[in-house]
C-alpha cells in the first residue's frame, strides 16, 4: 500500500513535471506565437495626412487595437492637401512599391483615395487582405466587396440629422449644405440630398475651394431654412478666425455638422467618431491575420455618433430648440 | 558460539523490525483512510455545495436571460422605431449587467415581397454585402432561397468583426431555431432553443421572444404570425453561463448535464448544457475512485429542466498534505522504531560479547585465583564468604562449597601474631572486612587446627557508584618466611658465638636506659669488660680455642646475672653488663661475682689450661653523664684503668679521678679524630729543617699534622696523638698522613726533603709496609725526596718490624731518622741495629743545653756517635741564636725549631703546579 501511495505520488509528481514541461513548453510557443505575430506586419494607409482630426482619429483607433500585436507602419498619403490625381497616383505607386517590399500581411486602407488609386487598381482580389474604412457611404465605384477585401463604411446620421430638423423647424423645404469641394463632400452632398428628397426638403449644394467662397456661400445659405455643413477639408487656406467671424456675424439660421471639428460653426452637432473606423479596421485585421477570410466578414457601416448643441450659438440664436433635445445633448462651447 | 548468538538476536532484530514495520505501515493505512474518509466526505460536501450554488446560478441567469428579452420586446412596443443606435445602447447595457449573455440580435420579420427592398435598403445604409443567408453543409453562408417569410438578422450586439457574421442570418432557415421561434409566438412568452452551434461563437441556445406590430401583444397565435414584426434573441453562450461553475469545479472530473423536458424527450444530443471540467481522470487508481452524482429538477424560464450533475473523485481531490505527513511520520517511526531496534540488537550483541568477556574474565581469573600459590577469599558485604580458591581451601581446611555462605568469622580463624616469639602484642582476634587494604601479619587456624603464619590484605570491592559490596582478602603462608626474620632478627640483636646480645643491641638496651632508666639509688650501672688473657689462648690455641672459651664463660655467666640484666658481647673479649635498678653498690657485688666467676674458671683446651682474668669498669648510668657514647667511654676509660692498674680488677669510674677523667678524655678525642676522618678534617703543616752546615745542602721539612676542630680551629697534635696512640688509630693517621704527603710532594716539583713521622704502631702493623712502598710507587715521588721518622721508643719497642721497615724502604731509597734520640735508656745499645741516616737529638736536650753541662755533653756524645756511625745529627727546639750556634759549633748537621722557622701550611705553590703541568 505504501508502495502505491509512493508509486501514485511519484507518478503524481512526474504529472506535475510534465504538466510544467507541458506548460514550459506553451508559454513558449505563447511567446513565439506573440513574437510571430509581432513579426506579422501590418501596413496602415491614410488617405490624409497627420493633423488632419478625422485622419488622426481613425489612426487612433488602430493604433489603440494593434499596437504591439504587429508590426505596424504607416503611410499617409496626403490627398487633402494634393488634389492632384497624377501626385496620388505616383503616391499610390510608390506605395505599392513600398508593399512589394515590405511585403505586409494585412493592409488598412483609410478614407476614399486610398481605396480608389491603391487597392482598386493594385489589389483587386489580390493575396493580399485589405481592410478598408473611412469610405463615405458607399464603396460601389470601387467595385467592392472584392474577396479580399472588407470594412466598415463611413456614414452619418442623416435621418436622425433630418428628423431633427423637422423636429426644430415646423416646415423645412430648403437647405444648404456647405463643404469642401472634394471627392468625399460630393459624395457626401449626393447622400444627404437623396434623403433630404424623402423628407421632402430641397437640400443645394455649396461646396467651396476656398475660404473666401465657403464664406460667400456661408452667407448665402442664410437665405434658404437650414444649413448642414460638412467638413472643409480640402479648402487649402482655410482660416478658422475668418470662419468664426462669418459665422459670428451671419448666423441667423439652424445649422448642423457631423463631424466634431466644425462643431464651431455649426449649433447642432451630430458627430461621427473616427476611432470607430480605426477600430473596426484594426480588429477586421487581427482577425484575418487570425486566419479568416476577410470576405466571410460582412461589410458594415459605422453605428456610432453623438450629440452636440453649440452652447454660445445657441445664446445668440432665437432659435427654440425642443427641451429633451437640450437636455439629451452634449454642451460644448466652441466658437 | 557467538555467530549463533549474532544470527539469533539478528533474527529477533529483523522480527521485530518488520512486526514493527507491518504495525506501522497497518496504522499509517488505517490513519490514511480515515484521512480519505474525511476528504471524501469534504469533496461530496463541497460537490453538493457548488451544485447547489450552480443550480441556484442557472436558475438566476436563466431568469435574468428571461428578463432581457422581454425588456427588449416591450421596448420594441413602445418605440415606433427601432433604430440600431438606440438598440446597441440598450443591448449593451444589458449584456453589462448579464455576462453570461454573449449577444443579443434583432431579427427582422422579411415577407418574401419585401425581400429586395429590404436587403438594398440596408446595403444602402452601408452594410454593402448584406443579404439573408442561412449556412450551408460547410457552414458557409449562403443566400437563403425564395420563400415566403424570413427572419434575418439585423442587430446584434456586441458588433464587431466575430459577431457580424450573424447578420442576415435567416433564423427560419434552421427547423430547430424556427421551432423555438414558433412556440415563442405561440405562447407570446419567451422560448428557449436548442442548443446549436453559431459559426465564429460556438456553443449556444437562444432565448427568443417575439415583437409585434402595433402596442398590444396580439392575443391569438394566428394574430401574432400575421403581426409578426421580429424576434428578439438574447444568446447565451454556455460557457458564460457557467462560467462560476467552471471557476468551483476547475481541475476536478466533474459533469453537469442540464436538459430541457422537451429536447430530452425529442433531441438526440438530448442536453441543454453540458459541462464537463477536465481533472486528472487518467490513471490506474482513478478507476476505483468514487462517483458522486446528483439529479435536480429545476424551474426556470416557467419551464422544467433537469440537471445531473456527477463528479467523479480524482486524486487531485485528495490533500495530500496531511496523508504526506502521515507518510513521512510513518517512516519517521519506522526510522526511530529501526533506531530502536537496532541500538537493543547491538545492545544484546554487546551484552552477549560482554557476557562472553565476563564469562572469560571470570574463568581467567579463577584460574589465576587457582593458579597462584595466595590463598583468596571473597566475601559480600555482609561477610559472607562467596569464593575461595584451592590455596585458600588448603590453608583454612575449608573446601569453597562448604565455605561459601558461611560468615568469613567462621572460615578464616586468625589472630594477631604476636611481636615477641612469633605473635605481636595487639592481635586483635579475626579479620575483619571493615577497613580497606588492611595489611598485617596474623596467624591462621586451620579446621584442623593448625596454625599457619600468614601474611594478609584486604581490598574492598566497590560498586560504581563506590559503595562498598564486598572485600576480597588475599593471605599466603609466611610460616617459613616468618621464622627466617625472626632468626635473621635475632642474629642482628645477638652475637652468634655466644647467643649475647650484640654491640648494636647493647647500644640500644643501654640508650634505654640512659633515657628511661631509675634515678636515685636504683640507677642503672654499665659494667664493660674484656677478658685479659683471652690474647693469649687465641694465640696459643687458635680462634677456635678462643671461640669455645668465649662459649664457655658466657654460660657462665649468663648463670650469674638476673633476667632484667642485659649481657652482651661487644667484641673480641669485650663485654658489656647493664645492670639494671639496683645502683652502684648492688652492680659492684654483681660484677664482683661475675668476676669471681670468670677468675676461677679454668678454661681446658687440647691439656691446656688456662687462666682468665677481667678487667672491669663500671659506671653509673644517669642522664647527666651525657649521651651514649660519654658513657661507653667511662665504661672502656674505668676499665682501661683496671688493665692499667694489672688488669684483672674491678674499677668504679668516679667523675673526679682525674686519672678517669683524663682517659674519659682521651676517649673524647678517639670519637674526635674519627669524625676527622669523616669529615676530612685533618691537614698537614711542614716546618723547615736547615742545615746548620753546609747551605747547599737539600733543606728538609718535617710534615706535621694538624686536626681542625667543629669550628675550624687548628688543633695541635698532642691533643688527639696521645688518644689515637692509645686506641690504636694510629696506623690510620699515619696511613692519611703519608698519602697526603706523598700526593703533596708529587705537586713539588723542588728536591726538598719531607720528614714524615710514623707510629710504633703503624710499623708493627703487617700490613702497613706494603701499604706505604705501594704508596710511594704509586704516587712517582722520588723516594730520595721522603724520609721517616720513627720515634726511638717505637723502634725499640717494635725492633724486628721497624729494622724490617726501615730496610724496606731504605731499598727504595727513602732515608730514615730516628726520633726523640737520646730519651731512651738504652738508646746506644739498639743504634748498631737500625740503619738510619740521621739521629734527631731529642729536644729536650736541646732547649736547655746552653744551661745544662749535661745536656750539652749529651748532645755532644750523640753528635759524636753520629759522627762516628756516619749518621747525621739534627737538633729540634732551636728557639735561639745561642743554641743554634753552638749546635753549629758543635758539628750538628740540621736544626729544627721556632729559631730557624715556624711550622706552616703546607700548600702547593699554584706556579709550580702550573708549571708542572704545563709540557
Amino acid at each position: 500500500m505504501i508502495l502505491k501511495s509512493v508509486t501514485n505520488k511519484t507518478i503524481y509528481v512526474m504529472r506535475s513535471i510534465k504538466s510544467a514541461w507541458a506548460q514550459g513548453v506553451l508559454m513558449f510557443v505563447l511567446i513565439c506565437a506573440s513574437q510571430t505575430a509581432l513579426a506579422e506586419r501590418c501596413l496602415f494607409v491614410s488617405s490624409y495626412h497627420p493633423g488632419y482630426d478625422w485622419a488622426d482619429g481613425i489612426e487612433k483607433g488602430i493604433r489603440s487595437v494593434l499596437s504591439g500585436k504587429c508590426d505596424l507602419k504607416q503611410i499617409n498619403m496626403d490627398t487633402k492637401r494634393n488634389k492632384d490625381p497624377e501626385y496620388i497616383q505616383a503616391k499610390a505607386l510608390e506605395i505599392k512599391n513600398f508593399i512589394d517590399e515590405w511585403k505586409p500581411d494585412v493592409l488598412i486602407a483609410a478614407d476614399d483615395n486610398a481605396s480608389k488609386y491603391l487597392v482598386m487598381p493594385y489589389y483587386r482580389d489580390a493575396e493580399l487582405p485589405v481592410v478598408f474604412c473611412g469610405i463615405n457611404w458607399t464603396v460601389q465605384e470601387y467595385g467592392y466587396p472584392y474577396k479580399n477585401v472588407t470594412g466598415m463604411i463611413e456614414v452619418s446620421p442623416i435621418r436622425e440629422m433630418f428628423e431633427k430638423i423637422q423636429q426644430i423647424l415646423s416646415n423645412p423645404r430648403v437647405g444648404a449644405y456647405l463643404g469642401a469641394n472634394t471627392l468625399t463632400e460630393q459624395k457626401s452632398y449626393e447622400r444627404f440630398k437623396r434623403v433630404a428628397q424623402k423628407y421632402n426638403i430641397r437640400l443645394e449644394s455649396r461646396l467651396s475651394s476656398t475660404m473666401s467662397d465657403w464664406s460667400r456661400n456661408y452667407i448665402d445659405a442664410q437665405k434658404g431654412d437650414f444649413l448642414i455643413l460638412g467638413t472643409t477639408s480640402g479648402i487649402n487656406d482655410w482660416d478658422d478666425d475668418a470662419a468664426s467671424r462669418t459665422v459670428y456675424e451671419h448666423a441667423a439660421k439652424l445649422s448642423l455638422t457631423d463631424y466634431d471639428w466644425m462643431m464651431a460653426y455649426a449649433l447642432i452637432g451630430m458627430t461621427k467618431v473616427a476611432e470607430e473606423q480605426g477600430r473596426w479596421a484594426a480588429n477586421t485585421a487581427l482577425k484575418i491575420l487570425a486566419g479568416t477570410d476577410p470576405s466571410s466578414i460582412p461589410i458594415i457601416p459605422n453605428r456610432d455618433w453623438d450629440m452636440y448643441i453649440n452652447a454660445g450659438m445657441l445664446a445668440r440664436s432665437s432659435l427654440e430648440l425642443p427641451q429633451y433635445l437640450i437636455i439629451k445633448s452634449k454642451m460644448v462651447h466652441a466658437e | 558460539m557467538q555467530n549463533s548468538s549474532e544470527h539469533k538476536f539478528r533474527f529477533v532484530y529483523q522480527v521485530r523490525l518488520l512486526l514493527a514495520i507491518i504495525f506501522c505501515s497497518l496504522f499509517s493505512l488505517m490513519l490514511l483512510g480515515l484521512v480519505f474518509m474525511f476528504e471524501l466526505d469534504d469533496v461530496e460536501s463541497e460537490f453538493r455545495d457548488q451544485v447547489d450554488a450552480t443550480s441556484s446560478q442557472l436558475q438566476h441567469k436563466l431568469n435574468a436571460s428571461r428578463a432581457v428579452v422581454s425588456s427588449l420586446a416591450g421596448w420594441h412596443h413602445s418605440h415606433m422605431v427601432l433604430r440600431a443606435g438606440e438598440f446597441s445602447v440598450f443591448a449593451t447595457e444589458m449584456m453589462d449587467s448579464y455576462p453570461h449573455i454573449d449577444s443579443i440580435m434583432f431579427m427582422k420579420r422579411v415577407d418574401q415581397s419585401e425581400r429586395q427592398r429590404f436587403v438594398e435598403g440596408l446595403r444602402d445604409d452601408g452594410y454593402a454585402t448584406y443579404d439573408i443567408v442561412t449556412l450551408d453543409s460547410d457552414q458557409k453562408r449562403v443566400s437563403v432561397p425564395q420563400r415566403s417569410l424570413y427572419l434575418p438578422v439585423t442587430l446584434v450586439e456586441p458588433l464587431d468583426p466575430s459577431s457580424a457574421i450573424v447578420l442576415g442570418y435567416d433564423g427560419f432557415s434552421d427547423s430547430a431555431v424556427s421551432m423555438s421561434i414558433y412556440e415563442a409566438i405561440q405562447s407570446g412568452g419567451s422560448t428557449i432553443s436548442e442548443p446549436t452551434e453559431l459559426p465564429g461563437v460556438g456553443n449556444v441556445f437562444y432565448l427568443f421572444k417575439a415583437a409585434y406590430r402595433g402596442k398590444v401583444v396580439p392575443s391569438d397565435i394566428k394574430t401574432r404570425l400575421e403581426q409578426l414584426d421580429g424576434v428578439f434573441a438574447v444568446v447565451i453562450k454556455t460557457e458564460f453561463l457557467l462560467p462560476h461553475l467552471s471557476a468551483s469545479f476547475d481541475g476536478e472530473t466533474t459533469s453537469l448535464t442540464m436538459h430541457h423536458n422537451r429536447f430530452l424527450e425529442s433531441d438526440s444530443r438530448g442536453h441543454l448544457v453540458r459541462y464537463v471540467a477536465a481533472g486528472s481522470s487518467d490513471g490506474y487508481v482513478y478507476q476505483y475512485l468514487p462517483v458522486f452524482e446528483v439529479r435536480l429538477d429545476l424551474e426556470a424560464l416557467g419551464l422544467p429542466f433537469k440537471l445531473y450533475f456527477q463528479r467523479h473523485v480524482s486524486i487531485a481531490d485528495f490533500n495530500f498534505v496531511v496523508p504526506a505527513i502521515v507518510v513521512f511520520l510513518t517512516f519517521i517511526a519506522m526510522y526511530l522504531a529501526h533506531i530502536g531496534l537496532r541500538r537493543d540488537y547491538m545492545h544484546s550483541i554487546k551484552n552477549e560479547q560482554v557476557q562472553d568477556e565476563i564469562f572469560k574474565e571470570k574463568e581467567r581469573v579463577e584460574v589465576t585465583l587457582h593458579s597462584i600459590a595466595d590463598g583468596v577469599i571473597t566475601v559480600n558485604s555482609q561477610n559472607i564468604v562467596e569464593y575461595m580458591n584451592e590455596v585458600a581451601e588448603s590453608l583454612t581446611g575449608w573446601r569453597c562449597q562448604e565455605a561459601v555462605g558461611m560468615p568469613i568469622k567462621q572460615v578464616f580463624v586468625s589472630e594477631k601474631e604476636q611481636a615477641s616469639n612469633g605473635v605481636l602484642p595487639g592481635a586483635n582476634g579475626h579479620a575483619g572486612v571493615g577497613g580497606d587494604g588492611i595489611v598485617g601479619n596474623y596467624v591462621l587456624t586451620h579446621k584442623g587446627g593448625t596454625r599457619f603464619a600468614i601474611e594478609s590484605s584486604r581490598g574492598v570491592i566497590r560498586d560504581r557508584a563506590g559503595n562498598e559490596v564486598g572485600a576480597v582478602i588475599i593471605f599466603r603462608d609466611v610460616t617459613y618466611e616468618r621464622e627466617m626474620a625472626l632468626r635473621m632478627a635475632h642474629q642482628a640483636r645477638h652475637d652468634e658465638l655466644t647467643g649475647l646480645f650484640n654491640r648494636r643491641e647493647f647500644e640500644i638496651q643501654l640508650r634505654y636506659s640512659l633515657e628511661h632508666g631509675s634515678s636515685g639509688d636504683h640507677k642503672d650501672v654499665l659494667c664493660y669488660f674484656d677478658l685479659d688473657q683471652f690474647k693469649v689462648v687465641n694465640d696459643t690455641c687458635g680462634h677456635m680455642a678462643g671461640d669455645e672459651l668465649l662459649k664457655q664463660l658466657t654460660h657462665l655467666l649468663r648463670n650469674n646475672i638476673r633476667d632484667t640484666d642485659v649481657l652482651a658481647r661487644l667484641g673480641g673479649d669485650e663485654f658489656g653488663l647493664i645492670i639494671r635498678h639496683c645502683g652502684l653498690e648492688k652492680a659492684r657485688e654483681i660484677a664482683s661475682v661475675l668476676h669471681s666467676v670468670i677468675r676461677e674458671f679454668r678454661f681446658v683446651w687440647q691439656g691446656k689450661t688456662f687462666d682468665i682474668g677481667a678487667s672491669m669498669g663500671l659506671v653509673e648510668i644517669s642522664r647527666d653523664i651525657g649521651s651514649l657514647h660519654e658513657v661507653m667511654s667511662a665504661a672502656d676509660a674505668a676499665c682501661y684503668m683496671a688493665k692499667d692498674k694489672g688488669r684483672n680488677r674491678i674499677v668504679v669510674h668516679r667523675f673526679d679521678d682525674h686519672e678517669l677523667q683524663m682517659r674519659h678524655g682521651e676517649m673524647l678525642w678517639v670519637h674526635k679524630v674519627h669524625d676527622a676522618f669523616a669529615h676530612d678534617r685533618f691537614c698537614l703543616y711542614r716546618q723547615k729543617v736547615s742545615s746548620l752546615k753546609d747551605q747547599g745542602a737539600p733543606i728538609h721539612y718535617e710534615v706535621l699534622i694538624r686536626m681542625r676542630d667543629d669550628e675550624g680551629k687548628i688543633v695541635l697534635p698532642m691533643a688527639f696523638i696521645p688518644a689515637a696512640e692509645r686506641y690504636n688509630l694510629m696506623p690510620d693517621v699515619d696511613r692519611w698522613v703519608i698519602s697526603k704527603a706523598l700526593s703533596m710532594i708529587a705537586l713539588d716539583v723542588g728536591d726538598e726533603v719531607y720528614n714524615i713521622n710514623v707510629s710504633g704502631k703503624s710499623i708493627n702493623e703487617e700490613s702497613f709496609l706494603k701499604y706505604v712502598a705501594d704508596e710511594i710507587k704509586s704516587s712517582g715521588v722520588d723516594p730520595a725526596r721522603i724520609c721517616f721518622e720513627v720515634t726511638e721508643t717505637a723502634a725499640i719497642t717494635h725492633l724486628s718490624s721497624a729494622i724490617e721497615f726501615i730496610n724496606v724502604l731504605k731499598a727504595l731509597g727513602c732515608s730514615f731518622a730516628l726520633d726523640d734520640f737520646g730519651s731512651g735508656l738504652s738508646s746506644f745499645a739498639y743504634l748498631k741495629n737500625l740503619p738510619v741516616d740521621y739521629l734527631k737529638i731529642d729536644g729536650g736536650f736541646i732547649k736547655d743545653m746552653i744551661d745544662d753541662p749535661v745536656d750539652m755533653a749529651m748532645v755532644a756524645c750523640i753528635v759524636q756517635v753520629g759522627k762516628v756511625m756516619g749518621i747525621k745529627t739534627i737538633a729540634e727546639f732551636v728557639e735561639n741564636e745561642a743554641i743554634k750556634r753552638e749546635l753549629m759549633f758543635m758539628g750538628v748537621d740540621y736544626g729544627q725549631g721556632y729559631w730557624i722557622s715556624r711550622p706552616e701550611l703546607w700548600q702547593v705553590n699554584k706556579p709550580q703546579v702550573l708549571s708542572w703541568l704545563s709540557p
